[in-house]
């Protein structure tokens, strides 16, 4: 999967939770979303990009939290 | 022999609790306070004699043929206009009646020419039988004197009907028919006296004139003055099957007039639940398509997609199909293909297609075409009330105070409701129009909205933030059904949110271009004028904010008690016929159907057990993901049933370079779409005149659809996608689409009281239809949302990514033509191009100016996407800095120029906002040339297998 189609989804999904005043709720909200709507290989996608060092400055906050929670597809 | 007729009791129903009963020839009759004489007489079986009346229309009391004596009462009162009184005694034959209106009649006939036996509709002709039935003899006045006989020309200016001056006898009903039922308003009688005469316009040609070919005037017709020319050349019909149209959301109910397996006409079922017997010039007029000479009726398969179709048996076909689709998954896994179902087939056809995928494909690899259009609907609505739905009927409309249409164009993307929506303006209701454009709701004849929020494309969700925040800050709020019904923690954190500074008018004036007044004004009118409804369509979803306003339009409704009542509610206008339906069926990659997650193990167990197979538990991909895949290697095949993703979908290039890295694509559709173009395998689709099934429109109803004439291509849609299932692996054994919906039934519990027996004896029902609700929902959320409270949601403004730069200045949005359908597939072969026969960009004056376009000039549209070239329209429809286009015709190119920019939560494309420049230029763009070059060599690669051999 490109890398830039899924940063920029990631981020935008950030960009519409993030407005949640409970930020632990955001980050629930997005880790779950990225569950329930991302096919298994868009998630591994996610993940790659973001363990490389030079994509981690591209990555939303919410976003990078949200990978805290979730597990990669196997 | 002509088709038995329905029962016309010559005035509408009336509503009333107070019932009066009359005498009529000595029968007692009761009925509702405010009927006529005429609708009672015909409850009692009595039917008066009528020419001016029919009970689609208003009583108008011209003809004199419908007299009656009343006791008490001097002279003899036209039956239509006078209404029932209690205690009434009325005789409707007698001796001075009867001779009265053989009086009347001579008069008629005297001054109409009698060809009856080479009259289109002989047999057919309200006035030939009231002849008969005043037992008219003689004509005494002869017919040398002044007459209509040699009558100025015929009008055969529309291409699907023809008007005959020397039949009319001006009775007004076709009048009628475009104000009270269309509400165009584009006939009038001209001249006075014997010069009266039916005139579209001032004097014009019925093509000339503001008709929208709806064809309420033909049906409203009495005589052969209105005739639709297929029976003029055919014939008139000998059967006639009730089906549902194919076309829009709204789902028409038509009888399907047929000689043979020849469809003579399509008539608007006057009991059809959604449409009430009125249609527009797509479902009434253009069925053409489904036998044109483009229609492809063998199965073809091809080893690349530069190689020749070859013409084989449908068991070669899908062995073929099959056989490809296995060695995909052997070598590149089992997630590298996947299915699309189809908004044109119905609930049976698609509910079949995420099957197969489910089941014999082993994935959720299954998509449909509302997620480029109503996904955001389906997100947007679960999250807030609960279910993926609207929450009327069409109906309710004629209950509303206030209407508030958000980026949706009804007059044109869905006619028949937009006729009973302006009906309902005509009568008092408010209007508010959202929306970037002057869509003719603004302003048409006797219609004028109270307010247009004339918004620049992308700022929806500031637009309903500052409704919300007016509302909210000027206590507007429907405090106590909030309590009750809402999430209290939920609503408080919206209230916060929403009064925000950022959310008020005063800021959205800076983000919209709406002043803060106009919008403050449009606020309170929705909130205080009564039952407020909302209606919205692609102008709202198809934004990288989609799914935020279409939670924000379900803020409002809750906010101000609009939901849970007839007159009220959210209301998507769903695009094609079958949205709702295809959504309903589990198309959707992460959804079984009745959309429960598949991760929802107890949900999966049952459809397990059903169908014996093991469920991925993950969702699968949707469509643009899908793109991605193929581009990445990881996506090989697909199944492409009734959808034309390379026309519809954006960022056309991006589009075709996916299709051109797939191993398998198979594609079931009528005719060669831009699609097959990149198919290996064309099964022959059938159109919905050619199977039995249903289809759910935008208000959740289910309507059956009938086989009309036998499959062109000898399998209907369903029995092609067993064939592959069977050939796949996975047997399923149904043996008609009863069947199907028994199992959809079965496992869905919004469906289980759904069935093909209730079907037939209530004509359509709306779901949920179950144990709790056996006769259907037509209001949803009455006495609380299906989700327990309705929940608030937080709703951001986030201002889109597709920016206007000093190179691309304008911003382009696109949308639909009444005359048009969707990818054009169906209208652009038929007549309809006599209306639309190419996209054009409609740019206002100044933006022409500035360029030096000249209306009709060939003008480039560039895009950081791409580039087409199109002829200019210009008008103040689009207000300076937005441009306007369609996308009905392959070679325009319209989403070569649209980005794969979408929806956050759906991947909804936002096809409402691109940034472009236009400029003058003299050739089309390149792809364009390449577009006709690979046109010309695909029909190439078909002759072979459509040319007869010798």
């Amino acid at each position: 999967m490109d890398t830039d189609y899924i940063i920029r989804m990631a981020n935008q999904i950030a960009d519409a939770l993030g407005v949640n005043p409970d930020q632990d709720q955001a980050v629930a909200e997005l880790a779950d979303h990225l569950t329930r709507f991302w096919e298994p290989r868009m998630r591994s996608a996610l993940f790659a990009s973001a363990a490389d060092p030079g994509l981690h400055s591209r990555f939303s906050p919410l976003v990078s939290h949200a990978l805290d929670r979730m597990s990669a597809p196997v | 022999m002509s088709l038995p007729r329905e029962t016309d009791y010559g005035t509408p129903a009336r509503q009333s609790e107070t019932l009066v009963t009359v005498s009529i020839d000595g029968m007692e009759v009761t009925v509702p306070a405010g009927t006529s004489v005429m609708r009672a007489a015909q409850d009692a079986d009595t039917a008066i004699p009528k020419l001016c009346a029919t009970d689609s229309l208003e009583p108008f009391g011209s003809c004199r043929l419908c007299l009656v004596e009343i006791e008490g009462r001097k002279g003899y009162p036209a039956s239509c206009t006078t209404l029932v009184e209690p205690g009434m005694v009325v005789r409707t034959q007698t001796p001075k009646l009867a001779e009265l209106r053989r009086n009347v009649m001579e008069l008629y006939i005297s001054d109409h020419p009698l060809d009856c036996l080479t009259c289109p509709t002989n047999g057919n002709c309200e006035l030939q039988d009231m002849a008969g039935v005043v037992g008219l003899r003689e004509v005494r006045y002869g017919f040398k004197g002044e007459n209509h006989f040699c009558e100025s020309k015929k009008d055969e200016s529309n291409p699907y009907f023809s008007y005959d001056p020397a039949k009319c006898i001006v009775c007004n009903r076709c009048v009628r028919a475009c104000e009270e039922t269309q509400g165009t308003f584009a006939l009038t009688i001209s001249g006075r006296g014997f010069e009266s005469r039916v005139s579209p316009g001032q004097n014009e040609s019925f093509m000339e004139s503001e008709c929208v070919s709806c064809g309420a005037c033909v049906n409203a017709c009495p005589t052969a003055t209105l005739t639709e020319k297929s029976v003029i050349k055919i014939g008139q019909a000998e059967r006639s099957v009730t089906t549902t149209c194919a076309y829009c959301g709204v789902g028409c109910s038509f009888k399907a007039e047929v000689k043979g397996n020849q469809v003579v006409r399509m008539v608007p079922a006057k009991d059809g639940g959604a449409n009430q017997g009125h249609a527009c010039v797509k479902g009434r007029f253009a069925w053409g398509y489904a036998t044109h000479a483009d229609r492809i009726t063998t199965p073809m398969i091809r080893p690349s997609i530069d190689a020749p179709w070859q013409k084989v048996s449908w068991d070669e076909a899908v062995a073929y199909a099959a056989g490809e689709f296995k060695r995909i998954q052997a070598k590149y896994g089992r997630s590298a293909v996947g299915g699309i179902t189809s908004s044109r087939c119905t609930n049976e056809e698609t509910y079949l297609v995420q099957k197969l995928v489910r089941t014999a494909f082993g994935n959720n690899n299954v998509d449909t075409c509302a997620r480029v259009c109503h996904s955001p609907t389906g997100y947007g609505l679960k999250q807030t009330l609960g279910e993926s739905a609207g929450t009327q009927d069409f109906a309710s409309v004629l209950q509303s105070d206030v209407v508030m249409v958000i980026g949706a164009n009804p007059t044109d993307g869905h006619p028949v409701f937009g006729s009973l929506l302006k009906r309902r303006i005509r009568e008092g209701a408010k209007l508010i129009v959202v929306d970037p454009r002057s869509i003719d709701l603004v302003r048409t004849p006797h219609v004028a909205a109270s307010h247009h929020l004339k918004l620049m494309p992308g700022t929806n969700v500031a637009m309903v933030n500052a409704l919300a925040h007016t509302i909210v800050t000027e206590g507007l709020v429907a405090e106590t059904y909030v309590a009750e019904r809402c999430e209290g923690p939920a609503f408080e954190a919206w209230r916060e949110f929403v009064a925000r500074p950022e959310n008020s008018p005063e800021a959205a004036e800076a983000i919209t271009g709406v002043p803060a007044s106009e919008i403050r004004a449009a606020a309170r009118l929705y909130a205080t004028a009564g039952n407020g409804a909302i209606y919205y369509g692609l102008g709202v979803t198809e934004h990288s904010q989609g799914s935020t306003t279409v939670m924000g339009i379900a803020n409002l409704a809750m906010a101000t008690g609009n939901v849970g009542r007839p007159g009220v509610g959210v209301n998507p206008l769903r695009g094609q016929n079958n949205v709702q339906g295809s959504c309903d069926m589990g198309s959707f990659p992460h959804e079984l159907p009745g959309y429960r997650h598949v991760s929802d193990a107890t949900t999966r167990a049952l459809f397990e057990s059903a169908w014996n197979v093991s469920i991925d538990p993950e969702p699968g991909l949707r469509i643009p993901n899908m793109f991605e895949a193929a581009l990445d290697g990881s996506f090989k095949g697909i199944y492409i049933q009734g959808e034309d993703i390379v026309q519809s979908d954006p960022n056309t290039q991006h589009v075709e370079s996916a299709m051109a890295q797939m191993e398998c694509v198979v594609v079931q559709d009528l005719f060669l779409n831009e699609t097959a173009k990149w198919a290996h395998v064309f099964l022959p689709g059938s159109s919905f005149l050619e199977k039995d099934g249903t289809f759910t429109n935008a208000e959740r109803r289910i309507s059956r659809v009938r086989k009309v004439m036998p499959p062109l291509a000898g399998k209907a849609d369903w029995e092609a996608t067993l064939a592959l299932a069977a050939a796949l692996g996975y047997p399923m054994t149904y043996s008609h689409p009863s069947e199907i919906m028994d199992e959809i039934a079965r496992l869905t519990p919004s469906f289980h009281g759904v069935n093909y027996a209730l079907l037939e004896s209530r004509g359509s029902i709306q779901w949920p239809c179950n144990e709790a609700a056996p006769e259907g929902t037509p209001t949803m959320h009455v006495g609380g949302f299906i989700r327990g409270k309705g929940r608030f949601m937080l709703t951001p403004y986030v201002p889109t990514t597709e920016k206007v730069t000093r190179r691309f200045p304008l911003i382009l949005t696109t949308g639909r033509i009444l005359s048009q359908y969707n990818v054009g597939a169906q209208t652009r072969r038929t007549d309809n191009t006599a209306w639309h026969a190419e996209d054009r960009l409609e740019i206002h004056p100044v933006d022409a100016e500035d360029r030096g376009i000249k209306d009709g000039d060939w003008v480039g549209i560039a895009s950081r996407a791409g580039e087409t070239v199109l002829r200019a329209t210009i008008t103040e429809r689009v207000q300076p800095g937005v441009v306007y286009t369609t996308f009905h015709f392959p070679e325009s190119g319209a989403n070569v120029i649209t980005t794969d920019n979408s929806d956050w939560a759906t991947n909804c494309p936002e096809y409402k906002v691109t940034a472009v420049q236009v400029t003058l230029c003299t050739q089309p763009s390149e792809w364009q040339q390449r577009f006709e070059r690979r046109r010309q060599q695909q029909q190439g690669l078909l002759q072979p297998a459509v040319t007869p051999a010798n």
